[in-house]
C-alpha cells in the first residue's frame, strides 16, 4: 500500500515539523486540503488515524495510518510458553475474544493432535456463537451511532448485556475471556446456563422485530446506506477481505463451511450473502448472520451430551515437534488465522495472527475515494474494524 | 385588547429593561428545564434513568452543570480570528432573545406587539447563522469550518420552505401581526386548513434549529462538534442556550400560526400556549432520539427537491382557493 | 413499514414512484417513532450502580486470593512457585521458608499485583494444593498503582504462629507414627516384600497398612535408618526426612501424611494421601495434575475426600495418641 500522500521524513526534511508523520502541507493550488481524522475523534473506531485529502467535502485520497494500539502480542508469544499465551488471545480482538481464545486452543490442539471431549466441543460452539451474536449486536449499535442514531445503540447494548451476563456465568469474565484450555474448557455449563441461553434467543428474536421497525425499514437509514461504500467482489478478493464484508459482495465464503473446524460440520446453517456490496448489504448480512448463529446455538443446546469437559490426561508442560501449523476460524469479522512455528521447545518460535480487520481495513483508500466526509465514518463502521485487532 | 409591556409601564427605558430581564430569565430557566427534559426523555426512551440525583427527578442537575460550565477555563486556541471567535457566542444569543419577545402568550398580553411580528421573527432567526459562521471561521479548525459551511447552506435551504409555509398562513389571516393571526383562527386552528403547510413548517423548523435528524452542522460522528468544537465553558453554554431557546421560538411560531396560540377551552391562555409549545418541543426531542442523521447532500436534496416544491404548490393552492372564495 | 416486516434483501424492493416513496418513507418514520414511544413507558433496565450493586456470577473472576481452609485454620500455600512460573502477567511474588519441625515449606510472602493480572486462571489451575481462588472484588479504585498490589498473606499473619505450632505437633505425631509403621513394615517386610515385588506395587490399595508401607517399601533402606535415628526427638526429627522426600515427589507425597494428625486440620491432606497412593504414585510425581478435572468436579470430589479423610484422620489421631501414651518419651 504505497501512497504519495506522505512520505516518512518528507515533512522533516522540509523543516515544517519535527514529526515525520505530521500532516503534509496543504495543496499549493488551494484546490484540496488535508483533514486529520483521528486518532482522537469521538466516533473513530478505536485509534485509527485517517489522513484525508478533501475537495470540499469529497474525499480525494485517504490513507489509514495504524499502529496506535500496537501491543506486540505476537512478540509476547515468543517469550512465553504456549499456555501463557492464552490470555493474550482474547485481547487481540476484545469484541469476539471468545472466538479467538477458543481458536488458539484449537490451533494448539491441532498441532498436538489432542482429542477434545464432545461436551467441551458443544460448549465451545455455544459460547463462540453467543460471542458472535454479541459482537454483531455491538456492531449494530455502533453503526447506527455512526449514522447519528443513538437510541438503537442502547437497545442493542441492552441485548448484548444479556449475552455478557450469560457468558459471565460460565467464564467469569465479561469481555476478555480466558475460557478455553488445551483440550477443553475451564468450567462446565449447567442447566441454568442452557435455559438462560434459550430464553435469551427467544427474547432476541422478539427484539429483532423492534429493530427492523426502528432501523431496517427507516427511510433515513436506508438512504444513508444504499449504494454507499461499495466494496465489490473483485476489490474484496484482491485485498483479502473476509467475513460479512466479503459475503455482502456476494461471495459465500465462510470458514465454518469452507474448512469446517471443531464440530461445525454437524450443524445446519446458511451462509447469508447479499449482492449490493454496500453498507446496506453488510448490514443485511450481519443481521441475517445473527439469526444463523441463533440456529446453531439451538442445535448445539439440543445435542449437547454429558461427559467430561477436559481430556483424561491433561497437558501441563509440553514440547511440540518442530513444524509449522496454520489454523483458521471464522471470527465475527472474518477469517482469523493462527500460524504457529514450533522449534521443538515449549516456547513458540513464532506465532503470526492473521486478523481479518487488517485486511478489511486495507481496502479503505480504494473505497473511500470519491465519497463524502459524512460517509467516511459510516463506511468504516459498516466494515466493522476493531483497531486493537488491526494493530495487535 | 392586546396589552404590551409599554402599555403597562409608562417609562420606555424601564419597559425595555424589564422586558430584557424577563426574557433573559425565561430563556435561562427554559433552557435549564429543556436540557433536563431532553436528558430525561432520551433516557427513558433508551430505558435508562437519566438524571436522578440532584433535586426531585434530578431536575436541578442542569443547574449544577451550569455551575460546572461557569467554573471552566475558557480556552482560546492558537491562531484564531480573535474578534470573530469572541463575538460569536454573543451574536448567536442576541437575536434569540429578541425573537422571544414577540409572542402573545395570552389574549391580552404580549411583551412587544408590532404589525410585522412574523417578519421580525424570521429576520432574527436568520441572524443566528451569521454567528455560527463567525464561530466556524474564527475557530481555526477544519471541523468547525466544515460545520459552519454546512450550517449556512442548510439554513438558507430551509428558510425558504419555512417562510413559504408561513406565508400561506398570512395569506389566510391577512396579517403579519402574530396576535392577529392567532385571533383569526376562530374556533379551529390553521393546522386543519393547512396540514401540508404545518408539516413543512415543522420539518423546516427542526432543520432551522439544527436538531437531529438535521444536526449536520454539529454532526458528532463526522465533525466532532461542528462549529462549536473549539468553544468551552460558558462560551459553549451560550451556544447551547441559543439552541434550546431557538427550539422554543420555532415552536412558538408553530403554535401561533397553526395551533391557535393561546386559544383553548377551559384553561387560561398561557397554559394552553406553553402547553402547545412544549408539546411541539417534546416531538422534536422524540425525533432526535429516534432517527439517524441525514447526510448533507441528502438534506439539501430534501429541501430543494421535496420541501420547496411542496411549499410552493401549497402556497399556490392556498392563493387560488382564497381568490376563488373571495 | 409495519413493525413486523422481516428484513428485505437489498435490491429486492420494487421501484416506486416519487410520491409513493415519500409517503411510504414517512410511514417508516412513524413506525420508528412508535417503537421509541413504547419504550418511553417501559421500565429502565440499567442498574443505578453505586446504589444498586450487581449480583456477581458464581464464576466471577477477579484478583486471586488464598483459600482459607477451615480444616487447616489457614491457607495451604507451600511456596512451590508453580503459580509464579505459569503466570503470564508475571504478577505473583511468592517467597517461602522452612520452619523447624514443620515438614512442608510455608509461604512467607505472597504478593499479587491485580493491576497486572489478566484473570486467566492459569495459576488456579496449576496450584497443587488448590489454595488459590478468585476473589470477588470488582470496584477497587485508586490513584496509585501500588494500591493494587495485594498482600494475600495479610489475613493469615496473626494465625500463622498458632498454625505452625499445630503443624509441629501434628508433624511430630506423624513422624512417630511413621516410625512405628516403618518398624512394623520391617517386621512384615520379610513376609510381604516378595509378594510386593511380584505385584509391582500397583494394586496395593487396600487398608492402611499396605499403603503406609508402600513408600517405605519402594525406597526402604535409604529411609529406614534416617527414620530410626530421630526417633528420640520428635520435633526436629522430620526435617531430614522431609527434605529427602521432598526432592522426589515435591513434598506432597509425604507432607500430607504428616498433617494427617493435626488436631483439626488434616482432612484434605489426608485425602490427598489416598489419592496419591492410589493413582499418582507410580507415574505422576505431582499429586494433582493441573487439568485432570474440571473445577466443579474437583470441588465435589475434594469435598467427598475431605469427608472420608476426616473420619480416617480422627481414627489415626486416636491411634497415634494411644501409641504416644504407650511409648512415652
Ligand atoms: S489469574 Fe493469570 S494473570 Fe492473574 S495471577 Fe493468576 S496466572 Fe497471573
Ligand atoms: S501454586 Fe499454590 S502452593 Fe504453589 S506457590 Fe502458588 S499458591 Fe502456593
Amino acid at each position: 500500500m504505497t501512497s504519495d500522500l506522505h512520505k516518512p521524513g518528507a515533512a522533516l526534511a522540509a523543516g515544517t515539523s519535527a514529526d515525520p508523520w505530521a500532516t503534509p502541507p496543504a495543496d499549493p493550488d488551494g484546490e484540496t486540503y488535508y483533514l486529520n481524522m483521528g486518532p482522537q475523534h469521538p466516533s473513530m473506531h478505536g485509534v485509527l488515524r485517517l489522513l484525508l485529502e478533501l475537495r470540499g467535502e469529497e474525499i480525494v485520497k485517504c490513507e489509514p495510518i495504524i499502529g496506535y494500539a500496537h501491543r506486540a502480542h505476537e512478540k509476547m508469544a515468543e517469550n512465553r510458553n504456549y499456555m501463557m499465551f492464552l490470555p493474550n488471545t482474547s485481547r487481540v480482538d476484545y469484541l469476539s475474544g471468545m472466538i479467538y481464545n477458543i481458536a488458539y486452543c484449537q490451533a494448539v490442539e491441532k498441532m498436538l493432535a489432542i482429542e477434545v471431549p464432545e461436551r467441551a466441543e458443544h460448549i465451545r460452539v455455544i459460547v463462540c456463537e453467543l460471542n458472535r451474536v454479541s459482537s454483531h449486536l455491538l456492531w449494530f449499535g455502533t453503526f447506527l451511532l455512526d449514522l447519528g442514531g443513538i437510541t438503537p445503540f442502547l437497545y442493542s447494548f441492552d441485548d448484548r448485556e444479556q449475552i455478557l451476563s450469560i457468558l459471565d456465568r460460565v467464564t467469569g469474565s465479561r469481555l476478555t475471556y480466558c475460557y478455553g484450555r488445551f483440550g477443553g474448557v475451564t468450567e462446565d455449563v449447567d442447566k441454568k446456563f442452557l435455559d438462560e441461553t434459550t430464553a435469551f434467543l427467544a427474547r432476541l428474536r422478539g427484539r429483532m422485530a423492534e429493530y427492523h421497525a426502528l432501523v431496517t425499514d427507516n427511510v433515513i437509514f436506508r438512504s444513508r446506506c444504499e449504494g454507499v461504500g461499495v466494496i465489490d467482489r473483485e476489490t474484496a478478493i484482491e485485498y483479502g477481505v473476509t467475513g460479512p464484508t466479503l459475503r455482502a459482495a456476494g461471495v459465500p465464503y465462510d470458514v465454518r463451511r469452507a474448512e469446517p473446524y471443531g464440530i461445525y460440520d454437524r450443524f445446519e446453517f446458511d451462509i447469508p450473502t447479499a449482492s449490493g456490496a454496500d453498507n446496506l448489504a453488510r448490514y443485511y448480512v450481519r443481521v441475517a448472520e445473527m439469526e444463523q448463529s441463533m440456529r446453531i446455538i439451538e442445535q448445539a443446546i439440543a445435542k449437547i451430551p454429558d461427559g467430561p469437559i477436559m481430556p483424561e490426561k491433561a497437558l501441563k508442560r509440553f514440547k511440540p515437534d518442530v513444524g509449522e501449523h496454520y489454523f483458521a476460524v471464522e471470527s465475527a469479522r472474518g477469517q482469523f488465522g493462527i500460524y504457529i512455528v514450533s522449534d521443538g521447545s515449549d516456547v513458540p518460535f513464532r506465532i503470526k495472527l492473521r486478523t481479518p480487520s487488517f485486511s478489511n481495513l486495507a481496502c479503505m483508500p480504494d473505497v473511500l475515494r470519491g465519497t463524502m466526509v459524512a460517509d467516511t465514518i459510516a463506511i468504516l463502521g459498516s466494515i466493522d474494524i476493531v483497531l486493537p485487532e488491526v494493530d495487535r | 385588547m392586546l396589552k404590551t409591556l409599554s402599555d403597562l409601564v409608562p417609562n420606555v427605558f424601564l419597559a425595555m429593561l424589564l422586558a430584557a430581564a424577563a426574557i433573559m430569565a425565561f430563556a435561562t430557566v427554559n433552557a435549564l428545564f429543556l436540557v433536563w427534559l431532553e436528558r430525561k426523555v432520551s433516557a427513558r426512551m433508551q430505558r435508562r434513568y437519566g438524571p436522578t440525583v440532584v433535586g426531585p427527578f434530578g431536575m436541578f442537575q442542569t443547574l449544577v452543570d451550569v455551575v460546572k460550565l461557569l467554573s471552566k477555563q475558557l480556552i482560546s486556541p492558537k491562531d484564531i480570528d480573535k474578534p470573530l471567535y469572541h463575538l460569536a457566542p454573543i451574536v448567536v444569543f442576541v437575536p434569540v432573545v429578541l425573537g422571544l419577545s414577540l409572542f402573545p402568550i395570552d389574549k391580552s398580553f404580549a411583551l412587544v406587539d408590532t404589525n410585522v411580528g412574523l417578519v421580525l421573527v424570521f429576520a432574527f432567526a436568520g441572524m443566528g447563522f451569521i454567528a455560527i459562521f463567525m464561530a466556524g471561521w474564527g475557530s481555526n479548525n477544519k471541523y468547525a469550518l466544515l460545520g459552519a459551511m454546512r450550517a449556512v447552506a442548510q439554513n438558507i435551504a430551509y428558510e425558504i420552505p419555512l417562510i413559504l409555509a408561513a406565508l400561506a398562513v398570512t395569506m389566510i389571516a391577512r396579517s403579519m401581526r402574530i396576535a392577529d393571526i392567532v385571533e383569526a383562527q376562530g374556533s379551529f386552528p390553521y393546522i386543519l386548513v393547512q396540514p401540508i403547510g404545518a408539516l413543512i413548517y415543522y420539518i423546516s423548523a427542526v432543520a432551522e434549529t439544527n436538531r437531529a435528524p438535521f444536526d449536520i452542522p454539529e454532526a458528532e460522528s463526522e465533525l466532532v462538534a461542528g462549529f462549536h468544537t473549539e468553544y468551552s465553558g460558558m462560551r459553549f453554554a451560550l451556544f447551547f442556550l441559543a439552541e434550546y431557546t431557538n427550539m422554543v421560538i420555532v415552536s412558538m411560531v408553530a403554535t401561533s400560526l397553526f395551533l391557535g396560540g393561546y386559544k383553548g377551552p377551559l384553561l387560561p391562555g398561557p397554559v394552553w400556549f406553553f402547553g402547545k409549545v412544549y408539546f411541539l418541543i417534546f416531538v422534536m426531542l422524540w425525533l432526535r432520539w429516534t432517527f439517524p442523521r441525514l447526510r448533507f447532500d441528502q438534506l439539501m436534496t430534501f429541501a430543494w427537491k421535496v420541501l420547496i416544491p411542496l411549499a410552493l404548490a401549497n402556497l399556490l393552492v392556498t392563493a387560488t382557493v382564497l381568490k376563488v372564495m373571495s | 413499514m409495519s413493525a413486523d416486516t422481516s428484513l428485505v434483501a437489498p435490491g429486492a424492493e420494487k421501484k416506486r414512484g416519487y410520491l409513493a416513496l415519500l409517503v411510504a418513507g414517512f410511514f417508516t418514520l412513524l413506525s420508528g417513532m412508535w417503537v421509541t414511544l413504547k419504550n418511553l413507558f417501559r421500565k429502565p433496565v440499567t442498574l443505578r450502580y453505586p446504589r444498586e450493586r450487581p449480583e456477581l456470577s458464581t464464576a466471577f473472576r477477579s484478583a486471586i486470593d488464598l483459600v482459607d481452609f477451615e480444616e487447616l485454620g489457614s491457607h495451604d500455600c507451600v511456596a512451590c512457585m508453580q503459580c509464579v512460573n505459569i503466570c503470564p502477567s508475571f504478577c505473583i511474588q511468592v517467597e517461602g521458608q522452612k520452619y523447624d519441625g514443620v515438614k512442608r515449606k510455608r509461604a512467607t510472602k505472597f504478593l499479587v499485583d491485580y493491576a497486572l493480572c489478566s484473570v486467566c486462571g492459569l495459576c488456579i489451575d496449576v496450584c497443587p494444593t488448590e489454595t488459590l481462588k478468585y476473589s470477588k472484588i470488582y470496584d477497587e479504585v485508586s490513584f496509585e498503582r501500588d494500591a493494587f498490589v495485594f498482600d494475600l498473606l495479610e489475613p493469615f499473619v496473626e494465625r500463622e504462629e498458632a498454625f505452625l505450632e499445630g503443624q509441629r505437633i501434628a508433624d511430630a505425631k506423624e513422624a512417630e507414627e511413621k516410625k512405628k509403621k516403618a518398624e512394623a513394615a520391617k517386621k512384615a517386610k520379610a513376609a510381604v516384600a516378595a509378594k510386593k515385588k511380584a505385584d509391582g506395587g500397583e494394586e496395593a490399595e487396600k487398608a492402611e497398612k499396605p499403603k503406609a508401607e508402600k513408600p517405605k517399601a519402594a525406597k526402604p533402606k535409604a529411609e529406614a535408618p534416617k527414620a530410626e535415628a530421630p526417633k528420640a526427638e520428635a520435633p526436629r526429627a522430620d526435617e531430614p526426612k522431609a527434605e529427602a522426600e521432598a526432592e522426589a515427589p515435591k513434598a506432597e507425597a509425604d507432607a500430607p501424611k504428616a498433617e494427617a494428625d493435626a488436631p483439626k486440620a488434616d482432612e484434605p491432606k489426608a485425602g490427598k494421601v489416598d489419592k496419591a497412593a492410589v493413582e499418582a504414585k507410580p507415574a505422576e510425581p505431582k499429586p494433582k495434575a493441573a487439568f485432570a478435572k474440571p473445577d466443579s468436579d474437583a470441588k465435589a470430589a475434594s469435598l467427598a475426600r475431605i469427608e472420608a479423610a476426616k473420619k480416617r484422620a480422627l481414627e489415626k489421631k486416636k491411634q497415634a495418641e494411644q501409641q504416644a501414651e504407650g511409648e512415652g518419651e
